[in-house]
């Protein structure tokens, strides 16, 4: 199901994007990313909103004073935070459900341009089946030249026999790009909860983010990059980047 | 948010962890498939870490390379059997091993490739061609795995070069067939083919087939190059044709096999099939044999493609051709069950499958 109304729509599209843009596949990724970024667009912005809405909430002397007064007592905590998200009309979980939506599309974004590089007989095969009739089968192969990477790789820069290794530049541009974007669009936070997870978020996730780019095809790593680039211009357009969160190597608070 | 009662570190893991898998996943779009090779005696097995010899007789074991798995080394391709006696297999960490067929000692190691060994080496006399990824065909001599001349063409090759006379031919991912010399790897001549070319081609009947992906079956002139005719075909042909008594024979990722006239490439006969053809029929005496994604075994009659037999190896999918070495058909399997199943050619009874220890 996931393939059907997902994955191949995703493959397709990238696809065509790479044979209008000249066959120039990191081009194609880049505008793809774009275009997948602007359509989830109102989903991001509710998705702001409603952590926006918490964090005034969390501000709030009503609900500071209630952390106090209930400080040893967790049940009837959260019983007094329920309460008050209905007299002001807020869905806690009304952020989660823009995320949840969004999920599913950049997992199937990311599994696009695996799929669409078809590295190995069986991807090609499988690429093969899921290709829609009015995509043009001498695109196959894609040309993952670009520049001096090969986006069917896994990227490194100076060649081992000189160092000893390969350096991997786009994955350190991956890790230090998702750093620099966990820690400009974290909104500042009275919570000491909400603190210590976005210190550990920009910690593990860029942590992440790089071993994958270190360990899969160059052309993923590409679309993380692009896509935290994009995340900080996004926020920046609509005044959110938290300047002062980029100094801090603490939680930002 | 504390209305669910958990530390941070708690919700972050299990979003981390459903990230890592489902990132993951994207590596996981279809399993590779064992490449085979037989002498009289010996089925020869590349999959995954390791390359078995098996008894034809009883589907046993006799010897495996490496004998411990070595991190990366992966091998799909079918191995060469060279004269001397090796058995020369690529690897997906870009090397050429030339082990002795009688023990699995190895022998010689090539790792001048920059890109893994994805098409199965050919051996021819002395020398042994192999395709890499890197869109190098190497020629190396069976002595010592040196390499005689190196060809590169423009693109990946995953298909195995075809040796005819003194003439080699190479179908390439980006489109191209080459023609070179044999002796001097010296390019003789190109053809566009429109399509990623996945399977070697094959000489029919003093023609030159070749299965490109998107294309129909093209026969070339193998002196010139120039495009003899075409086999109507729907969208994806992924192997090249086998051929006897003027037909070609050819599948189609659709399900379709057909045969075509050598001739003119008119479409004389087809069946359509339950599933992907991926591997090229084989031809054994009277019957073609086809294998199927889904697990079936086909034997056809040659001509009519009128049924012999099917048999279907179950939870099986099967993407390699089939392979006849005496009275037995084997087929690699993608299964957790077996690796290789081993069939009669005369009625299809399974006669034994092999599956490796741990």
């Amino acid at each position: 199901m996931l393939d059907l109304l997902i994955f191949d729509p995703m493959v397709n599209g990238l696809l065509l994007i790479y044979d209008f843009l000249f066959h120039d596949f990191a081009l194609a990724i880049i505008i793809f990313t774009i275009l997948i970024r602007l359509i989830t667009l109102p989903l991001t912005l509710q998705q702001q909103r409603s952590t926006q809405r918490m964090q005034e909430l969390q501000g709030s002397k009503r609900w500071q004073d209630m952390q106090k007064k209930h400080k040893g007592d967790r049940q009837k905590l959260q019983e007094e935070q329920l309460k008050l998200y209905r007299e002001v009309g807020f869905n806690p979980l009304s952020g989660c459900l823009p995320l949840l939506i969004q999920f599913p599309i950049l997992i199937g974004l990311y599994q696009s341009i695996s799929r669409a590089l078809a590295l190995a007989p069986p991807q090609l095969f499988d690429l093969t089946k899921r290709i829609y009739p009015f995509i043009s089968s001498s695109l196959i192969p894609i040309d993952s030249s670009f520049l001096w990477w090969d986006l069917g790789q896994p990227e490194r820069v100076i060649s081992p026999q000189v160092l000893g290794f390969g350096l991997p530049v786009l994955t350190i541009l991956v890790v230090l790009t998702s750093w620099v974007q966990t820690k400009l669009t974290t909104p500042p936070s009275a919570d000491s909860q909400s603190r210590q997870m976005s210190t550990m978020m920009s910690l593990y996730l860029p942590l992440l983010i790089g071993y994958f780019s270190y360990s899969y095809a160059a052309g993923l790593a590409l679309y993380f990059l692009v896509s935290n680039i994009l995340t900080v211009v996004q926020y920046a357009a609509m005044g959110k980047v938290n300047w002062r969160g980029l100094l801090s190597l603490r939680g930002n608070a | 948010m504390s209305v669910f009662p958990l530390t941070p570190l708690r919700r972050l893991l299990p979003a981390l962890g459903f990230a890592s898998i489902a990132l993951a996943a994207c590596s996981s779009t279809g399993n590779p498939w064992p490449g085979i090779s037989t002498d009289a005696d010996r089925a020869y097995i590349a999959f995954g870490q390791a390359v078995h010899a098996v008894d034809l007789d009883n589907g046993q074991e006799v010897w495996r390379f490496p004998q411990e798995p070595v991190r990366n080394q992966l091998f799909y391709a079918a191995p060469a059997l060279t004269e001397s006696g090796l058995v020369v297999v690529g690897s997906y960490d870009n090397k050429v091993f030339a082990l002795e067929a009688a023990t699995g000692d190895l022998a010689w190691t090539f790792d001048g490739a920059q890109e893994r060994i994805v098409g199965a080496p050919v051996a021819d006399g002395e020398v042994v061609y192999v395709p890499s990824a890197d869109g190098a065909v190497f020629a190396l001599g069976t002595e010592d795995g040196e390499p005689v001349w190196t060809f590169t063409a423009d693109g990946h090759v995953w298909a195995s070069p075809l040796v005819v006379d003194d003439r080699i031919f190479i179908g390439s991912m980006s489109h191209m067939v080459y023609a070179l010399d044999r002796g001097t790897g010296h390019e003789l001549w190109s053809h566009d083919a429109g399509g990623a070319i996945v399977d070697s081609p094959s000489l029919v009947d003093g023609v030159l087939v070749v299965g490109a992906l998107g294309q129909p079956l093209t026969a070339l002139d193998p002196a010139t190059g120039e495009l003899r005719w075409t086999a109507e075909s729907e969208r994806w042909i992924w192997a090249s044709a086998a051929s006897q008594d003027g037909l070609a024979y050819f599948g189609e990722i659709g399900g379709r096999l057909a045969a075509a006239s050598v001739t003119d490439g008119t479409v004389l006969e087809e069946q359509q099939l339950e599933s992907a053809i991926t591997g090229r029929p084989a031809i054994a005496g009277e019957l073609l044999y086809v294998a199927t994604e889904t697990g079936t075994v086909h034997a056809l009659q040659l001509g009519d493609l009128g049924s012999e037999w099917a048999e279907l190896v179950p939870g099986s999918k099967l993407y390699g051709p089939p392979v006849v070495q005496g009275d037995l058909v084997l087929v690699g399997a993608v299964s957790r069950e077996l690796l290789v199943a081993a069939l009669d050619a005369g009625d299809g009874d399974v006669r034994w499958q092999f599956q490796p220890t741990k």
